[in-house]
């Protein structure tokens, strides 16, 4: 598949590298040479140095033969712009970056369609709303839902208390039935696991559970349920003002933000919270701010090392969720191993969505979400195709990724190495970094 | 010291020599058509040594972890050029027609896959077909680059190690990929070099040469490395006909291969818009008047072919450093000579099969010049070096300009070197510009059988920097590259 990237900011760069290891032809286009010189050197791509709303510069780097062109420049107006070029030239598909909810709306798609734009994508909203998802499942890392929660893949943390944790998976017996161990994370590394795999206190695990069975998962893994009420924001007005839309008056919100005009902006779009012009690293205003009576925290500064130490902090008031927006994607599991609850980066969610876009062209059916390196893709399974012609055990799948779980007539189920997917099934592929390509072959 | 990651090293090394293993069937193949049986027992040997060792390698090396560093990588290009040699030089040594020691075999060897063309070998007409055949072979496997090959052909490579290799073995300046993904590059690339050199060789086979004799030059014409058949070299055949479609695929030789698969495709705007490509057709132009000057002044000219094919086929083959000499060359005059070491120094486009400093980095350093001379006297005027209607950043500027400097200090310090093994010292100059360009002319003088062991490996050292556009080789030779 041949896939156009306009921008080598830091989504960018960060989704022609990711592709380009998926074995796709990457463009990469950006007007700042030594940009393209250093990532051209590492990776297996193609880089054209130039505008990426020139009508030549396109023309240079192929736009018309396209399959897929994403404009992700730090300018929403030069993405809606390139991807109206690009699609004037005979792009099969477009996908623009954009940082306004306005444009996000569902009326508007009709507008971007006729600009040329098939579709497009707005990190920020994505991180808010992992934040919502998170604010409501206290008790786990990441919560990715298929079909509408009939089946849910789970990442949670271990600690002694848990008790799973020394078991091997293949001594489960009967609990084995409700739910499915479908990746551990340990410390740097992602492990597709086998039933001689044991679980060890300090994994992040990834399970695939129905709906009934979570809370049952939720006291085996030795968690509590807690309800959020009061939520700390610690800078981050890009996230923040989509995140203050999505929550209802339910939950009171404090923003601490040390830029006057960010400040502004805030009160402006976000009525329902209350904005604090201060540095959030301040100890006794965070205090005078009661900090103790607060249950979340969420660091969304620009500053990973800030967000990343904020939230060690603010778990030693004893809040019960705290939140890092972590930007570096190196640093990710560094924070994993910390005591951090749930940590967001907007890279990985736009590439979740660049995915899913991959995925299937036709139709938006698929979602996909990116972990730090791995995804979790829920893919409709077409009649036929290579995936249904085996039980799961005789499928021979690499070893790089796992059948998670499939929702067939509307009802989830879990995967067992006897059951045989069918035609029209929805499954949840769990793989680690670099094996997503694989999928067209199972799927087609 | 800096942690490399040997075994892998090793093993790929090893498997890039199952390549080599299976080039050296073509000779055995020709020997046995001929019933050439010491040849044939010649390569059977060496193949077998190559094969063994590199199964050997690929089957009991388990290396831990299958990740090449930048560092490995660079390790890797420039080894894989010396293991090539040093399998490919086994069948000179046991050939019975050549014998050569280690020393000038490893030259003949290194002269082959950096497409050099210096030979030892002196009465070439008693050397058997397979060796012929093996000589010429290994000019056109390093024609192109034998990273380029294996990456062709290898998926292992195709990832960010493999993407160094292709940058150390291409150096930058002349790196320019035809799609995104680097073993579909290197197909391409393969697929117009193979396709060149097979239309060479159907067109040669129309003339006066024998099969076997069309398919040698075939090899060495295309990639520019200027091999005969036979001591007279392109001479006994030195028909128009031959001269004209030899020209022809010599100049393709010296033209940027990703240009001219782009032209293939129907793209010829890439050509007419590509200023260092209209400035390898300027310069072989002007050569070429200041040679039938030459010619008409010495009184040189026996038929109309020193006044058209020949001076143009000379000046062809020296910019491209192919290096194969008509007889009349010789009647010409000494002023002919002082271009003919311009052109050598000059070289062909970047990215072709061709030596020296290349076209491109020569444009880049004059345009930067004349904006020096224009800047003494306005300071305050900004000129850009505008090559192909882009301008060029001053990083690469400055990378050019590093380059030449280099370029310039190792043909002196090769070429005082050579001296002090005892040629004397025009030779030994000439010798080293004609080392490190890949040209290959006026070792002759004196013949290189008479050369030292050390001269051997000066000049095989010189070959190998110069096919490897320098940085590669000197970065290995750099003290930071091996410590922590």
């Amino acid at each position: 598949m041949k896939i156009l990237i306009a921008g080598a900011g830091e989504v960018g760069s960060h989704l022609a590298t990711l592709l380009s290891r998926e074995a796709q032809d990457i463009v990469l286009i950006d007007r700042n040479a030594e940009r393209l010189d250093i990532l051209d050197s590492k990776n297996n791509l193609l880089t054209v140095c130039g505008s990426p709303t020139s009508f030549e510069t396109l023309m240079e780097a192929g736009a018309g033969k396209c399959d897929l062109f994403v404009a992700v420049t730090p300018y929403e107006t030069d993405n809606v712009l390139a991807c109206a070029i690009a699609k004037s030239m005979g792009a099969k598909q477009t996908v623009a970056r954009i940082d306004n909810m306005e444009f996000m709306l569902e009326d508007r798609r009709d507008f971007f369609k006729h600009q040329g734009v098939d579709s497009v994508i707005y990190p920020e909203y994505y991180a808010a709303k992992e934040i919502f998802i998170a604010l409501n499942h206290t008790w786990v890392r990441h919560w990715f839902e298929m079909w509408n929660g009939e089946i849910i893949l789970l990442g949670v943390k271990l600690t002694e208390k848990a008790a799973l944790v020394g078991m091997k998976l293949k001594e489960f017996g009967p609990l084995g039935q409700k739910f499915h161990v479908s990746a551990i994370r340990r410390k740097h590394d992602t492990i597709i696991p086998s039933g001689d795999d044991i679980i060890l206190a300090g994994d992040i695990v990834y399970f695939t559970v129905k709906k009934e069975h979570t809370n049952e998962l939720r006291e085996l893994c030795g968690k509590n349920e807690k309800h959020i009420k009061n939520i700390l924001i610690a800078g981050g007005s890009r996230i923040a003002a989509p995140l203050c839309s999505m929550l209802s008056d339910k939950y009171k919100i404090k923003i601490i933000e040390p830029n006057a005009k960010e400040c502004e902006y805030l009160v402006a779009n976000c009525p329902n919270a209350d904005v604090i012009c201060a540095d959030s690293r301040d100890n006794d205003l965070l205090v005078e701010e009661g900090i103790h009576d607060m249950d979340a925290f969420l660091a969304l500064s620009e500053s990973a090392e800030q967000n990343i130490l904020a939230c060690l902090m603010a778990k030693e008031y004893g809040l019960v969720k705290t939140v890092a927006e972590v930007e570096n994607i190196q640093y990710i599991s560094e924070a994993e191993t910390l005591n951090i609850g749930t940590i967001v980066n907007k890279k990985l969610l736009a590439a979740g969505a660049i995915f899913q876009r991959m995925l299937d062209q036709d139709s938006s059916n698929s979602k996909c979400l990116a972990l730090a390196d791995a995804e979790v893709a829920e893919i409709e399974v077409k009649e036929r195709s290579k995936i249904t012609r085996a039980a799961v055990k005789d499928l021979k799948l690499s070893h790089d990724m796992t059948i998670a779980g499939l929702i067939r007539d509307g009802k989830g189920q879990l995967v067992g190495g006897n059951t045989i997917i069918q035609g029209g099934d929805r499954v949840m592929m769990f793989c680690l970094t670099g094996a997503i390509h694989k999928f067209e072959k199972l799927f087609n | 010291m800096r942690s490399f990651n040997f075994a892998m090293l090793v093993r790929t090394l090893c498997i890039l020599i199952l390549f080599e293993a299976g080039f050296m069937l073509v000779p055995i193949i020709v020997a046995i058509s001929n019933h050439e049986h010491e040849a044939l027992q010649a390569f059977g040997i060496s193949c077998a040594i190559t094969a063994i060792t590199g199964l050997l390698g690929y089957l009991f090396i388990k290396p831990a972890r299958k990740d090449l560093s930048k560092y490995d990588s660079v390790l890797l290009t420039a080894l894989v050029w010396i293991v090539f040699s040093l399998f490919g030089l086994i069948p000179y040594m046991l050939a019975p027609a050549t014998q050569l020691s280690f020393s000038s075999a490893f030259l003949e060897a290194m002269s082959g896959f950096t497409t050099t063309g210096v030979s030892s070998l002196e009465a070439t007409e008693q050397l058997s077909r397979a060796i012929h055949i093996w000589r010429c072979l290994s000019q056109w496997i390093g024609g192109l680059g034998i990273i380029i090959f294996t990456l062709a052909l290898i998926p292992m490579l195709n990832s960010s190690g493999g993407m160094q290799m292709f940058n150390a073995e291409q150096n930058k300046i002349s790196q320019e990929k035809v799609s995104p993904r680097i073993s579909n590059t290197a197909r391409k690339l393969w697929g117009v070099y193979i396709l060149l050199t097979a239309i060479l060789f159907g067109l040669l086979c129309l003339g006066p040469m024998s099969v076997f004799e069309s398919a040698c030059h075939a090899l060495t014409t295309m990639a520019t490395g200027g091999l005969s058949t036979s001591s007279v070299g392109i001479n006994q055949f030195s028909t128009p006909y031959i001269k004209i479609v030899v020209t022809i695929f010599m100049f393709l030789g010296g033209v940027n291969f990703a240009m001219v698969y782009r032209a293939s495709t129907g793209q010829l705007r890439a050509l007419r818009n590509n200023e260092p490509f209209l400035t390898y057709c300027k310069t072989i132009a002007i050569a070429t008047l200041i040679f039938i000057l030459c010619i008409i002044l010495n009184d040189a000219v026996t038929s109309w072919q020193s006044l058209t094919i020949d001076p143009l086929f000379q000046v062809v083959s020296f910019i491209t450093s192919t290096g194969f000499i008509l007889d009349d060359f010789s009647n010409w005059g000494s002023e002919v000579m002082f271009i003919t070491f311009i052109l050598i120094f000059i070289g062909g486009c970047a990215g072709s099969t061709s030596g020296g400093a290349k076209i491109d980095r020569l444009l880049y350093a004059g345009k930067f010049l004349r904006n020096e001379i224009r800047k003494t006297m306005r300071p305050n005027s900004v000129l850009p070096v505008r090559i192909s209607n882009r301008v060029m950043p001053t990083q690469a500027i400055n990378k050019v300009l590093a380059f030449l400097l280099f370029y310039i200090l190792i043909i002196l310090v090769g070429g005082l070197l050579l001296n002090a093994t005892g040629i004397s010292i025009d030779t030994a100059l000439s010798s080293s510009l004609a080392a490190i360009g890949n040209s290959g002319l006026s070792i002759s003088n004196p013949p290189t059988e008479a050369l030292s062991p050390a001269a051997n490996y000066i000049l095989s050292a010189l070959m190998l920097i110069g096919r490897l556009e320098i940085m590669t080789i000197l970065v290995i030779l750099s003290p930071s590259f091996w410590r922590r």
